[in-house]
């Protein structure tokens, strides 16, 4: 999938949103027919993904704590660093999130054969805090 | 009579559904019912399941673009017809035209924020004390009982620093969106070790557009070394849709936008 970042400026603008990012955008969003009226939802198991709290554990303490030995301190961090943090930080982050807690998002992305897009995991969430405010006003 | 599963896409008002244009695999038909219609198809391939979701999310963004629309879970199929309209358009007709009124002018924005890890690290290296203190002694322990004491220690603090962090950063976020959004669905990340910060679902009127994506280039640029910001849309109303119709009836129909 093609993601055309903007190059202006540092927010990062797909044109065309990829797949993963769909997955994450639609999947259990949007109006919800009552099951008794639905045939189905396609055979996937689309099941309400519940919030877990991925518990921090000694696994996670140690892998920071390996992460922060190599922190650098000093004048800004060159990419090899960040990578190598990065990598650290990825790898141990996906031992500690397998098992039945993956998630049904998991298991779908699985069933349609892609991976994360940046590569995150992908952890439940606070099921989203709505903040009602007036329209804002402006100048 | 037969079996005729209809797969839902969606909801638009009846004045703006002219037959769309097909998208990917998905040939939308229009189903109307006074002020409203739904949108909706075939059953797609499971084989083709891939390329639906993808074509599902295109053609309800780019029915947004065009006017207000409600997108159906993906993935929803009534047994017929009749039933799209007897069972889902009659019994919510006018929810739904509420709901499509409220998303005029309206579209959503998701921004993500991600950690840059190597410095969200450094800053907590360098804010806590505690944490380089106990750096130091883990380092000098060696792998012994005491030195691995000094590393779980370091690491809790510092998972704990990150914790916080989030929390702080996605107040920030919200803080810079609010002035541009008349709604918002707020999901921080709650795992302890991963790069995910929050992401934020903004409904955004017409006029605050442009406002709105130059006040998150501007946090993107200022939180450039530490934090990395993806903006996606304007895309169909996913987060709201559901809030818009249900019996709260969310959003204020007042106010401007």
């Amino acid at each position: 999938m093609t993601v055309v970042a903007s190059s202006v400026g540092y927010v990062d603008r797909p044109r065309a949103n990829g797949l993963a990012d769909v997955v994450d955008l639609i999947l259990d969003k949007g109006l919800v027919i009552d099951v008794f009226l639905r045939v189905s939802l396609l055979g996937l198991e689309l099941l309400t993904v519940d919030a877990r709290i991925v518990v921090a554990s000694v696994d996670t303490y140690l892998r920071f704590a390996e992460a922060v030995d190599r922190v650098v301190l000093g004048p800004a961090p060159s990419t090899n660093l960040q990578d190598l943090i990065g990598d650290g930080m990825k790898s141990g982050a996906k031992k500690s999130v397998k098992g039945a807690a993956g998630g049904a998002k998991n298991s779908i992305k699985d069933k349609l054969g892609i991976g994360d897009d940046d590569s995150d995991e992908d952890e439940d969430q606070d099921q989203g805090k709505r903040s009602r405010q007036n329209s804002g006003r402006r100048g | 009579m037969a079996s005729d599963p209809r797969y839902v896409y969606g909801v638009v008002p009846a004045a703006a559904a002219i037959e769309p244009r097909a998208e990917g695999t998905c040939t939308p038909n229009v189903l109307r019912h006074r002020g409203i219609a739904a949108l909706v198809g075939a059953i797609p391939e499971r084989r083709r399941m891939r390329e639906h979701l993808l074509s599902h999310a295109s053609l309800l963004d780019r029915l947004a673009a065009a006017g207000p629309v409600l997108p159906v879970r993906f993935g929803t199929v009534l047994p017929s017809s009749e039933a799209v309209a007897t069972d889902f358009l009659v019994p919510r007709h006018d929810a739904f035209l509420r709901g499509l009124e409220t998303l005029a002018d309206r579209a959503q924005f998701t921004i993500r924020a991600r950690y840059q890890q190597a410095e969200i690290l450094r800053e907590v290296l360098t804010q806590d004390p505690r944490v380089s203190r106990l750096r130091e002694q883990a380092a000098g322990a060696g792998e012994g009982p005491a030195g691995q004491a000094a590393r779980l220690r370091m690491g809790e603090l510092v998972a704990g620093a990150v914790a916080a962090k989030r929390e702080a950063d996605t107040s920030t976020l919200v803080t810079a969106v609010r002035p541009y959004a008349i709604d918002t669905v707020v999901r921080m990340s709650r795992s302890v070790d991963a790069d995910r910060v929050a992401d934020i679902a903004c409904l955004v009127p017409r006029p605050e557009q442009d406002a709105f994506v130059a006040a998150m280039e501007a946090l993107g640029a200022r939180w450039h070394d530490r934090v990395r910001l993806r903006l996606l849309g304007p895309m169909a109303p996913y987060d709201f849709a559901e809030g818009l119709v249900g019996a709260a009836g969310l959003i204020a129909t007042g106010g401007r936008g």
